[in-house]
């Protein structure tokens, strides 16, 4: 809770501010508003990250594009996808209001996804990954993700699983969500594929309590699987990882990254992790890398400079894909304002910013890479145009000993 | 001169009675404001433990539905489908459906963060529930508003049974929905029932505006920490109305109580206060009425004819009212200071009522006397005297007051009436004597006339000798009848009736009567129907204690009477005994029902008098002294009973003769048994429905069955359906119809082939049984029939036993007895009736002896053995009775045995009342032959001493062989 008080410090800041600004200026030149929509709950780490990632971003243009100053607004939909749904009706209200920025968290824009395309929102997912977000029945498309795409998540984790862990018996253990349920059937069919299909597939709810967690443990352990192919969501991976450490730590554990945004590794210890030889799927960036060249050391600096208490380096930051993708999604919007310019009014600015963001011109240097055309005018038959990441981003990662991303391990 | 007396009554109850008002006002003023304070502390007291006890209930319910709901709102599922996960929605709706794990909880609302509900499931079966949709959203969204845990909500206008919970649905510590269940509280029906709770609210502290919580009349109990307060407001009306029983009931102890007191003192006080008072009033009032009666009495006594003298103790006079004067001749003054006896008494006054009269006075007694007085002028007069002493306070006498009264003339009628009594009695005394002297002497010669007649009616005459020989006998037998009345009346007149009770068979008599008088009826064509109800036991017959001989005498007349007044139709005598307990009279009732002349309505009343018949010109026409029914009525009324009549002028008269008697436990057997005819059924042709009446019922009484048809209804084609008949019993039709036509109806039935019939005819001059019998009839049953009779003429024809009747007996005894050298003495000093018997026995063939006196009597008896004796009472030298004496005491000394006894004596006398019977029983004599002598009464005695004699010998039979 206390972590609270800056965040609406700084919105009411920036409300004052704009407040102040209001009669000085022409309607036309009130700065535009980027929404962050995430859950500062659980996956509290994961919001955090996406906005010190749009602030360094916004930062690095001295919070100005197309003329315009861009404000961040802060919103938490706790999970809740109704929630969300709130925050994105406060966004339809505000006639300055440029784009959201989504959270961690798939279900919202899952179940409103119709909502968002009909009311025009222009959304940028810098983490939610599950498949049919960006996929929608038809154009325009107004969802642009700079993540992992389940899609292609699903396999990768097969594969990791059956041929570099080697991997036979593998369990396959999902959140029932959609977005569980939607990885359930790709990463069984890729097992399959791959001459191993699960020796059990394993539904559990959100919110399961320990003696849920634990009796899915032994249920999974009986099953005889030497490896879990799980996909959980953050609060119920830590009751899990730590019943399968204590009650099959012959088991080892790969996960979708649905821990990677919250407070995972202060919970569970290294030790714990490495019980279970726990690994979860990242995007490949070189967080803890020695050299990761002169951009992100430069953008590491002006993290840290905007940020001197939170943020030290890629590696130590909690949830540090959140930031990474939220500032190279925060870095191609503002390519996207800069080409297209505003319209005569918020509508018009924002379906030019779409536009502009499926016809980007140029080469836009970002985190994880430097992006040519990231996206490209979406139509049913090209379901990943509006995917700026791809296969090739996907890489397995590990909490090392200080809690710290570690691109590299030793494997079990 | 009442009016003082009033006021202080009206006064002193009024008093009493204002005392008593005021008291039951008091009271119940008292009684209605202390029971308030009281009665609505007891209730504040009981309610607000009720209150304390639904609230913690209330409580509890809510704790545990708080609980419940909480757990729920934690299930994953339940926080994902609020969180948006649209599969976990339907999951979770059936999981809310399905949470029925608190009974309390009716309904569960889930709301989304959009404050939309997503889940509204109604939990259980049953469950009715209340709230509106606003009311469950408002309390979501106030729930969203202002996240401070579980709100609770009663709405106002519903009964409080039902209540609303709210309570965040978290998820990591963020609301991200809300639950709102609706709660029935059960136990607050049972309150609300509760009559003396006015109102029940449900107040929430935080929403609501709480009432003072000092306020009177309002019980208020907080529920739990859910900040709602259970609120009760007393209803004291029902308090009210048990307070005002309460002082009702005060009121009615306290005036019952009052009325007690009230009572007492009202009787205390009258006799305390207002009696003495009225008793005051009450003495002068009768002071003020006893002057003006002493005034008045002054006044009567100085006026009336009766002399008062008043005395002193001495006897002297000191006072004396006008008429003292006037029976006197004395004047008052002379009177005064001196005795009246010295002054009025004479030589002729009685010495014993001075005496008694001086002596009252001494004894200061009451007397009344009679006395002869003589006045100033010699004159004496007779003096009814009336002394009285009078009392003062202390019962000591003062005065005596004598009371006079002339009553000279009235003594002077006395002595008259009591001589003209005495002779009047002596007249009729000696009328009687006259008359029964009389009689005795008219009927000695009276049996030669007779007697002669008789004799002269069997020879031979020629028709004019004969008419003139009957006219002889009718004369003289009527002459003798005037001659029996005048002397029973003389006789009863003289008071000279004994009666000689002895067991009496009533029906026996009466069907003798009927039999006596057939022969008469028969001639006018009358039937004599005997319709015997005291009799119906066939087994025997009943006796009673009576006089025989009066009853039957009793009956003669009567039945005679309306058999004579009587031209045409029937005479029915049908009697009835009343039922009685045991010890008692039995009342009996014989009805003389007639279908004469009838009695005219104003001489209904004299029919009983002597002397008188009912009408002069019917005197005419029926002889008779009129003396029967005057007898007849003095018979019955000495016999203890009563005689009346009812009649219609034209269709003939009823005499009811009531007699009480005594019933002999014993019955006389009539030797017939009726188990023989028991079911046999019999056909009754019959002419006279009265008569077949009766005859229906004798056959049923002996238990057969009888079926009756009218004989010119009864002919050759009659069809008797199924009936089959054990006898026909014909009654001898009447008119043109014969008894051979009804009998050959009968012979030519095929249902009655061979069933005997019987004939029941009067015997009449043409009366022919042979020629009856000859004609086809099994029997002849003459009339009037006896019941025993049919039963046993019955029972001989249907199962071939004769039986012996009294009929048979007397049928026999009608006939000349055969007395075939048979020794008879006849004593009898009168050569006529000498005469008479001898012819009358030349007929039997006895061989007999006439004696002339008592002592030739005597000697002759034991000079022949005769085997009879008729011996006449009234002869010289030794009378009859004292003849028979001498020889029933020589036979003892003789056999020394009661055995000579049995040779009977037959006394012949004159004297045909009772004493003289049983002066001949007395003397030894056996039986008893009246005067005039009658064959037919000489014969039958006869017959009767010869069978007695065949019983004899029958009875000494068995003895002689052992």
């Amino acid at each position: 809770m206390r972590q609270r008080h800056p965040t609406a410090k700084t919105l009411v800041l920036v409300l004052c501010l704009s407040c102040l600004w209001t009669p000085l200026s022409a309607d036309s030149a009130a700065p535009l508003r980027l929404y962050i929509d995430a859950d500062r709950g659980v996956t509290r780490a994961s919001a955090e990250a996406i906005r010190m990632g749009v602030e360094t971003a916004l930062a690095q243009v001295g919070h100005t594009a197309a003329g315009r100053r861009i404000d961040v607004v802060v919103l938490d939909h706790r999970g809740n996808s109704k929630r969300s749904l709130l925050n994105l009706r406060r966004y339809l209200g505000d006639p300055h209001a440029l784009a959201v920025i989504g959270g961690k968290q798939s279900p919202p824009y899952l179940r409103h996804n119709l909502f968002i395309q009909e009311n025009e929102i222009l959304l940028l997912l810098p983490w939610s990954a599950a498949g049919p977000v960006t996929r929608p029945e038809s154009a325009p498309n107004w969802i642009f993700r700079l993540s992992i795409d389940d899609t292609k998540a699903g396999r990768f984790l097969a594969q990791d699983a059956v041929l570099r862990r080697g991997c036979k018996h593998n369990a396959l253990l999902l959140v029932d969500t959609g977005w569980g349920r939607s990885n359930r059937g790709r990463i069984t069919r890729a097992l399959q594929e791959l001459g191993h299909p699960p020796t059990g597939t394993h539904m559990f709810a959100r919110g399961i309590g320990e003696a849920e967690a634990r009796a899915l443990v032994r249920t999974i352990s009986a099953s005889g699987a030497d490896c879990v192919i799980m996909v959980p969501s953050m609060a119920e991976s830590i009751l899990l990882v730590h019943s399968f450490a204590d009650l099959a730590p012959h088991i080892r554990i790969s996960s979708h990254w649905g821990h990677a945004g919250g407070n995972f590794a202060d919970v569970v210890s290294y030790a714990v992790r490495e019980t279970v030889a726990l690994r979860f799927l990242h995007t490949c960036f070189p967080f803890d890398a020695v050299d990761r060249g002169p951009f992100a050391e430069e953008i590491a600096r002006s993290a840290r400079n905007l940020f001197p208490d939170r943020f030290e380096d890629y590696h130590t930051l909690p949830a540090s894909v959140g930031f990474v993708h939220a500032f190279d999604v925060t870095r191609l919007l503002l390519a996207a304002l800069e080409q297209a310019g505003l319209g005569t009014d918020i509508i018009q600015t924002r379906r030019r910013v779409r536009t502009a963001l499926e016809t980007l011109d140029g080469e836009v240097q970002g985190l994880m890479r430097v992006y040519h055309r990231p996206y490209a005018p979406y139509r049913p038959q090209t379901p990943d145009a509006h995917e700026a990441l791809g296969a090739d981003d996907l890489c397995m990662v590990a909490y090392g000993p200080s809690n710290e991303l570690a691109t590299s391990f030793p494997e079990r | 001169m009442h009016a003082p007396t009033l006021p202080i009554a009206k006064a002193f109850a009024g008093f009493l009675l204002g005392t008593g008002l005021l008291a039951l006002a008091l009271a119940s003023t008292g009684v209605w404001y202390a029971s308030r304070t009281a009665f609505e502390a007891r209730q504040d007291t009981t309610l607000r433990d009720q209150a304390q006890a639904i609230a913690d209930a209330y409580a509890l319910i809510i704790d545990a539905s708080n609980r419940a709901l909480a757990y729920l709102a934690r299930q994953p599922l339940i926080t994902q489908a609020v969180m948006g996960e649209e599969l976990d929605l339907a999951n979770a709706s059936d999981m809310v459906r399905s949470y029925d794990i608190e009974p309390a909880i009716l309904r569960i609302s889930i709301y989304d963060i959009l404050r939309e509900p997503i889940i509204d499931e109604t939990i259980g079966p049953n469950a009715t529930t209340t709230f509106a949709s606003v009311v469950r959203r408002e309390m979501a969204d106030h729930l969203f508003r202002s996240d401070d845990g579980p709100r609770f909500r009663h709405p106002p206008d519903t009964d409080g049974e039902h209540l609303l919970i709210a309570l965040p649905i978290r998820v990591h510590g963020m609301t991200e929905g809300a639950m709102v269940a609706e709660l029935r509280m059960p136990e607050l029906a049972s309150l609300a029932d509760q009559a003396d709770i006015a109102s029940i609210a449900f107040l929430h502290e935080a929403h609501d505006v709480m009432p003072v919580m000092s306020a009177t009349d309002l019980i208020m109990r907080p529920i739990g920490r859910t900040g709602l307060w259970l609120l009760l407001r007393p209803d004291r009306s029902v308090l009210e109305a048990v307070r005002e029983a309460l002082v009702l009931q005060v009121l009615a102890a306290l005036s019952a109580a009052l009325m007690v007191v009230f009572t007492a003192s009202h009787f205390i006080g009258r006799r305390l206060i207002v009696k003495p008072q009225r008793m005051m009033e009450d003495s002068r009032r009768r002071l003020i009425e006893s002057e003006a009666r002493a005034r008045e009495l002054a006044s009567i006594v100085q006026q009336t004819n009766d002399a008062i003298v008043l005395t002193d103790l001495d006897g002297r006079i000191v006072w004396c009212n006008a008429a003292v004067e006037q029976i006197t001749g004395y004047s008052r003054n002379e009177m005064m200071g001196r005795k009246p006896g010295d002054m009025l008494q004479g030589p002729e006054t009685d010495r014993d009522t001075v005496r008694q009269i001086r002596k009252a006075l001494r004894r200061r007694e009451p007397h009344r006397t009679e006395i002869l007085n003589y006045r100033k002028d010699g004159q004496p007069y007779w003096l009814d005297i009336n002394i009285l002493p009078l009392f003062d306070e202390t019962g000591q006498a003062q005065r005596f007051v004598a009371i006079e009264r002339d009553v000279s003339e009235a003594k002077e009628r006395e002595t008259q009436l009591s001589a003209s009594q005495a002779a009047a009695e002596a007249a009729t005394r000696a009328k009687s004597n006259f008359l029964a002297s009389m009689s005795h002497e008219i009927r000695t010669p009276m049996n030669g006339i007779i007697g002669m007649a008789d004799l002269l009616t069997e020879t031979p005459l020629d028709a004019e000798q004969r008419v003139c020989a009957d006219t002889i006998r009718d004369s003289a037998n009527s002459l003798l009848t005037i001659i029996n009345d005048i002397l029973d009346f003389s006789k009863v007149e003289a008071g000279k009736l004994e009666l000689q009770l002895e067991p009496m068979n009533l029906s026996r008599h009466i069907d003798d009567v009927a039999q006596l008088l057939a022969p008469v009826a028969a001639e006018k064509g009358l039937e004599i129907i005997v319709d015997d109800n005291i009799n119906t036991d066939v087994k025997g017959l009943r006796l009673f204690q009576s006089d025989t001989a009066r009853v039957r005498q009793i009956l003669v007349n009567i039945v005679g009477n309306a058999v004579k007044f009587t031209e045409t139709g029937r005479v029915v005598i049908s009697t009835r005994a009343e039922p009685r307990a045991p010890g008692e009279r039995v009342e009996l009732t014989i009805d003389v029902q007639d279908t004469g002349i009838g009695i005219p309505e104003d001489k209904l009343q004299t029919v009983f008098r002597a002397f008188e018949q009912a009408d002069n010109s019917v005197a005419r026409r029926y002889e008779g002294t009129g003396l029967g029914l005057a007898i007849t009525k003095r018979l019955v009324e000495t016999l203890g009973g009563e005689i009346s009549v009812s009649s219609e002028l034209g269709k003939g008269s009823c005499f009811s003769l009531t007699l009480r008697l005594m019933e002999e436990a014993a019955l006389e057997p009539t030797g017939i048994k009726p188990v023989m005819l028991v079911n046999k059924s019999i056909l009754l042709l019959y002419h006279d429905a009265v008569l077949a009446e009766v005859l229906e019922r004798q056959i049923l009484d002996a238990g057969m069955k009888v079926t009756s048809i009218p004989n010119d209804a009864f002919g050759a084609g009659y069809d008797l359906g199924d009936l089959r008949f054990d006898a026909v019993l014909i009654d001898e039709p009447r008119g043109a119809l014969k008894p051979e036509t009804a009998l050959d109806a009968v012979l030519s039935s095929n249902r009655l082939r061979g069933v005997p019939a019987l004939l029941l005819t009067s015997v009449n001059r043409s009366f022919d049984k042979d020629r009856l019998l000859g004609l086809g009839f099994a029997g002849v049953l003459l009339k009037p029939l006896r019941a025993r009779t049919l039963h046993s003429q019955l029972s001989s024809l249907l199962t071939g036993i004769r039986q012996t009747t009294v009929q048979d007996a007397a049928a026999a005894s009608a006939d000349i007895p055969d007395l075939s050298g048979v020794r008879i003495l006849i004593a009898e000093d009168n050569q006529t009736n000498q005469l008479v018997i001898g012819r009358m026995l030349k007929q039997t063939g006895a061989d007999y002896h006439f004696v002339d006196d008592g002592e030739a009597a005597v000697t002759a008896f034991f000079e022949l053995r005769p085997e009879i004796v008729l011996m006449d009472c009234s002869m010289p030298i030794l009378s009859g009775y004292d003849a028979a004496r001498q020889i029933r005491a020589r036979q003892c000394r003789e056999t020394g045995s009661n055995e000579a006894w049995m040779v009977p004596i037959i006394a012949i006398t004159a004297n045909v009342m009772k004493e003289d019977r049983a002066r001949c029983f007395e003397a030894g004599m056996t039986d008893f032959i009246g005067k005039p002598l009658r064959k037919k009464d000489l014969f039958r005695a006869l017959a009767e001493a010869r069978s007695r004699d065949a019983e004899r010998a029958t009875d000494r039979q068995p003895s002689a062989q052992t």
